[in-house]
């Protein structure tokens, strides 16, 4: 036994170097060449990129409509379909010899066709001109009752204004204006603010402003976004209107 | 080293003869017993011990036990050949194993020598990457201190961006609203011109009316004085065009009133 112990010793010395050179750490690596990782955005992919002059996207596509009449001047509020097409209501452009809009910055068109239907007060005005850059967003579905509504327009003809509201419930039209079932909301809205765009949080058009409860809350009554949408799919509902006072007459 | 054990064999084996003597043949067994330290009893050293020590023992070349014809003799030699026999092959063994043990030992401490030079060598780069790696995060704390500046400066600026927008977007709405009112009254007074022009168009007919009204009642007067000179029947056609003349004027002119009155 004793003999074999310088052997084992030399086989324990000859283990322990094997053993560090398996530890032997390595030598670093190079040296890296910049320590600050990639931005996770760039300048355009945040979405105040979207409002280049601080107005935003809702605020961009409603306009203010201008029906000068047979003898007469009114406004109303509207919104952009897409670079060619708004929608208003009907009693907004009815009994019209001309169609002005203007944007949020003041920017004016003129309407070359006007259409509107008797299913609901709602009429389609179209552009030669194309009109801003930021279009309605219609909403698949139809608001429910208790949710939150923004409502931007231009009440007697004045600034752009936007006023918040909840949708209170349905009813039938009591003006008679719309077929089928409306929304009540509480965004208390005035003359001039026919056409405006009730926006749901997610910015998406879910109904269009046409009147108001006559019983001094100005709650507002709007068409909802389906009967919209059924309108725009069935253009044979939409009928074209005149523009001269002498075809009226 | 080896030798000195073979020496522990012959003085115990010595011992053992003079303490107890025995028979030859009890010898190995009684021997292998005592020396029974943990070796294997059938090793040739073992045997080699017990016998060699008792070859050059006086007593025992004159024990009785033995053969007066000296055959004790024979085996003792025969067992100091196999035990040199043993030791020269028990040496080469030994020396192997120490060679081996020197042999490894000196590679494991080449190996280690190595070993040492090359964490030497790497422990000085992990230093200097250290020293680098130091001077890049003060570099990079300069950085960041530079960047937190920037940043209060630009807070500072958006700051007064904002508010500055916020005026200009509240001045853009005041505007496109005095524009709007300004085209809603242009067209209003486009609206008003047309009307206004309307009237004095009215007017003017009426004005017109009116004098061929006046013209015709002159000229009806002029037709009364020569009266003989023109047919009674004539005369009162002539006056009924000129009332239904002067009627129509005078429903112009009251058309005109009311529309002004409006």
């Amino acid at each position: 036994m004793s003999r074999r112990l310088p052997a084992l010793a030399a086989l324990s010395a000859a283990a322990l170097t094997l053993a560090g050179c398996a530890a032997l750490p390595d030598a670093p690596g190079p040296l890296a060449t910049t320590w600050v990782p990639a931005a996770s955005v760039s300048p355009g992919d945040v979405p105040a990129a979207l409002s280049p002059d601080g107005f935003n996207s809702a605020q961009r596509m409603t306009v203010r409509v201008r029906n000068i009449g047979c003898g007469f001047i009114a406004t109303g509020t509207g919104f952009a379909l897409d670079e060619n097409t708004l929608i208003t209501n009907q009693h907004v452009i009815s009994d019209s010899r001309s169609i002005e809009v203007s944007t949020y910055n003041g920017v004016k068109y003129t309407a070359t066709t006007v259409s509107s239907t008797s299913v609901a007060d709602i009429a389609i005005v179209r552009t030669e001109d194309p009109i801003g850059t930021s279009y309605a967003i219609l909403a698949q579905e139809d608001p429910e009752i208790g949710d939150a509504i923004t409502v931007l327009g231009y009440p007697g003809g004045g600034q752009l204004t936007s006023v918040d509201g909840v949708i209170l419930g349905t009813t039938s039209d009591p003006i008679e204006a719309s077929v089928g079932t409306v929304y009540v909301s509480s965004a208390s809205v005035v003359s001039g603010s026919s056409g405006s765009p009730a926006l749901n949080e997610a910015g998406e058009v879910v109904g269009v402003v046409y009147a108001k409860i006559p019983d001094g809350t100005n709650n507002s009554l709007i068409i909802p976004v389906s009967t919209l949408r059924t309108l725009l799919s069935e253009t044979s509902l939409m009928i074209p209107e005149a523009l001269d006072c002498e075809t009226d007459e | 080293m080896g030798t000195s054990r073979s020496d522990r064999s012959r003085a115990r084996a010595k011992r053992d003869s003079a303490s107890a003597p025995a028979l030859p043949g009890d010898t190995a067994t009684e021997t292998l017993d005592a020396d029974d330290g943990g070796l294997a009893p059938e090793t040739a050293d073992d045997f080699d011990a017990v016998e060699t020590s008792q070859a050059p023992t006086p007593d025992a070349a004159e024990t009785p036990d033995h053969d007066p014809d000296g055959s004790p003799y024979a085996p003792s030699r025969r067992h100091d050949d196999a035990g040199l026999l043993a030791a020269l092959r028990r040496m080469p063994r030994e020396r192997t194993w120490w060679i081996v043990a020197v042999t490894v030992l000196a590679i494991a401490t080449t190996v280690m020598a190595v070993l040492v030079y090359q964490m030497v060598g790497i422990t000085e780069e992990w230093e200097q990457r250290s020293n680098e790696i130091d001077a890049a995060n003060y570099e990079l704390g300069q950085e960041i201190a530079d960047a937190n500046t920037t940043i209060t400066q630009q807070t500072d600026r958006i700051t007064l961006l904002t508010q500055q927008l916020d005026t200009a977007k509240t001045r853009i709405s005041e505007l496109a609203d005095q524009t709007a009112n300004f085209d809603d009254d242009r067209a209003y007074m486009a609206q008003q011109i047309d009307l206004l022009s309307g009237y004095v168009g009215s007017a003017s007919s009426v004005a017109n009316a009116l004098g061929r009204c006046v013209d015709g009642q002159k000229q009806l007067v002029e037709y009364v004085k020569n009266a003989e000179d023109y047919e009674p029947q004539e005369l009162l056609d002539y006056e009924n065009s000129v009332n239904e003349l002067c009627k129509a004027a005078q429903d112009s002119n009251a058309a005109l009133q009311a529309q002004l009155s409006e």
